[in-house]
Formats: structure tokens, sequence, C-alpha cells
């Protein structure tokens, strides 16, 4: 604020007023949803609704972990835990075979380099509905519905266009110079990749990872269609608290916190390369 | 010279074109057997009668008529389909409206509070697709929805509206809730094409008498339109497949006012278990979505080959 303190410039205040308004209205809905998880149910019930309780209340949150029949509640550990196990399996192979995809992409050039490329983008942004109705029935042939492997395999198809990309912008930013000064020098090609471009590249794959397992722990269409009681992802859990009876608005509030702050933490310890992970990356639906 | 250099790292030319091959294979064999079989399978499919509810009628060759019915008898399609180039159209100019507004705003000045301002813009953004329904089905309760209490209180609204289940209002009202949560994608795109451009050109501009509003007009926009075409092509693409924010908020209703191609395709998998009319609508879906996107693709092609 040093050039306003000056003499009051009435432009910049005019942009922080807008600002703050929008900024107001944008965070409205996440606010809203705190206020309401530390709200007892009857409050939850109230007209006109109550904006801060007058008890704030952990009951919610608890109701989330509490496994005995006395709360009628659901239980949101099995679908934290198998969304975990899928997102860190799925992420796993697809950043290693992305990644040695995006270096045979930076380093070596060839004619069909370009469309291979593309035809990875186009892949990415189809609707996944195509994909999904054939995967159901093989998966149903299989015998595989309503694993935690036939979504761990999507999940695999579905995020390596994004890694490839990703991977291969970023070992482009590594200098070909230094492999070759090492190749010349008499390193072998898997030293140079283990010895230089591997522990260059660990921003590359920290941001590839971060955006798969995103795409994992957001996931609704794909997990809907392919899984039905035994695995729930997180997702699939949340749509629970819309129960035949009532929404259960207070747990749902709760369950809400839980998702998306692990993402809100996530997001912002990488935000330096967000505009490359959003483009393609795993924080849509 | 370099030849002889490129020679002695990399081998011979012939082995060269074996080493990519190795590096490139194992993704896009993946890739390959995945979407490849995904996509002939469900042609494949397209034209058969595969009622998963009586399975005992197995897959019956059918020809073009799920094409047919599909083209000339499914109305909630047809439908779905208007309502889903309604909801593209809609949701992409609003979010590149609001987009742009926020990164002018934001790139007005650089310093600690618009930084951290970007970041509570970013939010939405970072929300689950599912839990984004939640909240907005939350606000927008007729009986209990802050969005009502507000309304009435400003004294907008004389009633509480039934915002998710007026016909008029429900698709308004989804568009809004997508708006909120992807306009900071729009945003971050666009300050980070406009945080790029040369600061002397508005300098210049500016000394030549350019009124902010003419230099956004003749130096902003057309630098920054690259930019926004690749965005376009993104939250098109997005929007056109739109499924979680529906099924969460309306499930397509009321009727079929808010009934999108993605929602309409799996309801005919999930609900009726129709697998070949279903794999032919989602091919029909494919077809409309590349065009989309091939079409984009063709416009945006020089700035790629650059």
């Amino acid at each position: 604020m040093k050039e306003s303190s000056v003499n009051f410039d009435f432009k910049a205040g005019l942009v922080y007023v807008v600002l703050a308004l929008l900024a107001t209205i944008v965070l409205f809905p996440l606010l809203w949803m705190v206020l309401s998880s530390f709200k007892h149910q009857v409050e939850q019930q109230l007209w006109p609704p109550v904006w801060i309780s007058s008890h704030p209340t952990l009951v919610n949150y608890i109701k989330l972990v509490d496994l005995s029949a006395a709360t009628y509640s659901i239980p949101i550990l099995p679908g934290v835990l198998n969304t975990i196990i899928i997102g860190f399996s799925s992420t796993g192979i697809t950043v290693i075979i992305g990644s040695i995809a995006g270096y045979g992409f930076s380093r070596y050039k060839f004619r069909a380099n370009g469309y291979l490329l593309i035809l990875a983008l186009i892949l990415r942004i189809l609707p996944p509905i195509n994909v999904v109705i054939p995967l159901y029935v093989v998966f149903r042939a299989l015998g595989l519905l309503d694993t935690r492997l036939c979504l761990i395999i999507t999940y695999l198809a579905f995020n390596l266009p994004f890694v490839i990309w990703t991977m291969t912008i970023f070992f482009n930013t590594i200098p070909k110079d230094l492999d070759e000064a090492a190749l010349i020098d008499g390193c072998s090609r898997v030293k140079v990749i283990m010895k230089i471009t591997l522990p260059l590249s660990v921003p590359g794959v920290v941001v590839a990872a971060v955006f798969s397992f995103l795409f994992c722990w957001n996931e609704f269409l794909m997990a809907l269609v392919l899984t039905q009681s035994k695995v729930k992802t997180l997702p699939l859990t949340m749509m629970l608290y819309r129960t035949d009876r009532a929404i259960l608005w207070g747990e749902m509030s709760a369950a809400t916190m839980v998702v998306i702050v692990p993402v809100i933490i996530f997001v912002l310890v990488i935000q330096k390369y967000l505009v490359a992970g959003l483009t393609l990356g795993g924080v849509k639906g | 010279m370099k030849s002889v250099i490129f020679q002695q790292i990399y081998g011979k030319p012939r082995r060269h074109r074996w080493t990519i091959f190795a590096f490139v294979a194992p993704a896009f064999g993946i890739l390959i057997v995945i979407f490849g079989i995904s996509f002939a399978f469900s042609i494949w499919l397209s034209f058969h009668r595969f009622l998963l509810t009586r399975p005992k009628l197995g897959i019956t060759f059918v020809g073009l008529s799920n094409y047919f019915s599909l083209l000339w008898q499914d109305q909630v399609f047809q439908a779905a389909v208007k309502n889903t180039l309604l909801f593209t159209l809609g949701v992409v100019s609003l979010e590149l409206f609001f987009g742009l507004l926020l990164a002018l705003l934001l790139s007005f000045r650089t310093n600690r509070s618009t930084a951290a301002l970007r970041i509570v813009f970013l939010l939405p953004l970072m929300i689950t697709p599912v839990v984004v329904g939640l909240i907005w089905r939350y606000m927008l309760h007729s009986e209990l929805g802050v969005i009502n209490y507000i309304l009435m209180t400003l004294g907008i609204v004389k009633s509480p509206v039934a915002w998710l289940t007026n016909s008029s209002l429900a698709m308004p009202s989804i568009m809004v809730a997508d708006a909120w949560k992807y306009t900071p994608f729009v945003m971050l795109c666009l300050l980070a094409g406009i945080k790029a451009l040369p600061q002397e050109i508005y300098e210049a501009a500016r000394i030549d008498g350019a009124s902010p509003w003419k230099s956004f007009i003749h130096i902003t926009l057309p630098l920054i339109q690259p930019t926004i075409k690749v965005v376009l092509l993104f939250r098109t693409m997005d929007a056109f497949r739109i499924f979680d924010l529906v099924f969460m908020l309306t499930r397509g209703g009321p009727g079929t006012i808010t009934e999108t191609v993605s929602m309409h395709n799996y309801e005919v998998l999930a609900n009726y278990f129709r697998v070949g009319y279903a794999s032919a609508m989602s091919v029909m879906i494919l077809a409309m979505a590349l065009t989309i996107c091939l079409t984009y693709i063709l416009i945006l092609r020089t700035k790629w080959e650059a």
C-alpha cells in the first residue's frame, strides 16, 4: 500500500473494494460449511438459520469416526482408506510409466512425437462416460467389478496423459548438455538417468504425483459405475450423507472438511506449479 | 561435426529408433489397451442389443437400430443434447467474463495483499466436485437454505425460492455452482498470461495518451488471445461432460430440464441396464466431443507447432 499512503489513490481503492466484495462472495459457501460443521443437529434445522452456533460442538466430527451402533451415522474411514490405497497404487504406477515416456519424448526427437502427445491430450479431455461403459462390461465379465483393482487400472489410464505431458515439459527444462557431458565422460544412459536426471526432476515428479492423486481423490463418475458396495471411495461416501430419511447436514459438513482440507494443503504446498497442474490435472471432475 | 557427436552419444540411427520405442511403449501400450479397446468395444456394442437385466437373451445384432431410436425416438436424449450445449455455452461465457475480470483486477498491483487474494479466489477450484454439489444443495435448500434467508433479509425475494425444483431456475442454479468452482481456473490461466506480457507496451500506450480501457481492448486482449483459446478448449470440454454437479443437485430434474448427455447416458446404463443402447449414446457423445475438440485444436495448431 505504499502508493496510496502518499496521496489516496482512488482507483486502487476502488479495485481493492471490488476485490474484497468478490472475495467475500467466493468465500461465503466455504465459511458456511465450516460454521455448520460445528453446529448441533437442532441448530442445522432452524429458520432463520443460525450463523454461529451458541454451543459449538465437535459431535459431527466424532460421529464420522464413531463405529458403535448407538449413533446412526456413516463412518468415513473406510472411504478414506479405500481412496488412499487406490490413489497411492495407481499414482505410483502412473508416475513411473509416465516419467519414462516423458523422458523419451524430451530426449529423443522423432516424427510421431507431436502426434502422440496430442493423442494423449485428446484422450485426457474426452468425456469419461465413453470409456466407463465398455470397461463396466469388461470388468463385469472378468469378475473385477466392485474391487480396488478395477479402479486402480482405470485411474492409471486416465492419469497417464497428464503425467506424460507434465514430465515431458519438465524434462525439457533440464538441459540436454548435462546428459551429453556425462555420456561423453563414459557414463551409461541408465547411470545418467539415475545420477543426473532423476535427482533434478524431483519437483516435476512431485507435481505429477500430487495431481494424479487428487484425481483419484475427487473422481466420481467412474467410481460410481465400477463399484457398488464393497469398495467405496471418498466421493461415493459423501453421497451417503443424503439418506432416504433425511440429509445428515451435520455429518455432511464435517465430512466436507475432511475431504477438502487435505486438498487445500496439498495445493498450497505446490502453489508454484499450479498452472501446469491445473490445466491437465486432477482437481476437476 | 554435430552429427558425429550425436552418433557417438546415441549410437547408430536405427538403434536410436528402437530406444524411443522402449521409452514410450509402456505408457502408450496401456493407453491403447484401455482407451483403444474401450472405444472399439463400445462401437461394437452399439450395434447390438445387450440387456444386463435379461442375460439369457444374450447379445443380438440389431444393426443401426440403436442409433435410429437415439436420433428419432429418444426425446430425453435430444433434450439432453440441447441442455448440455446450453449449459456449456452459459458456464463458459460466465467463467470467461468473471475469470477475466478477476485476472485484470488482481494484475492491477503485485503485492502481498493481491497474492493473498489470489489464494482466496483459488480455493473453490480445490474442492471435490461432489462436495461442491453438496455445499450448494445445502445453501440452495428451499426451506433451510441460507441463500433464501439472505435474499429475503435484503428484500430481494418475498418468499423462499425453490431453486433446484423450479423449472426455470434449476439450470441457472447449476450454472452458478459450476461457475463458482471453475472461474478460478480461468482466472489463474489468464493471470499467468497477463503477467507474462511486457510492461513497456503499457507505458508506451500511457505516454501516448491511451485510456486503461483502450489499452485493455487494443493491447491486453489481442496479446492474451492464445491463452484465452487454450482456456476455452479446456473449459468447453469439461463443461460438455458435466456429471457430478447435476447428479448431486438435481439428477436431471425437474422433468428433463437439467438432464445432460453424461447424466442421461449414466441413467440408461445404471437404471435400465441397456448396455447396447448406452454404448450407442456414448459413441454419439464421443463424436460430438471429438468434433468440438478437433475444431479447437485445428484453430490452435499453429500456436502449438511454433
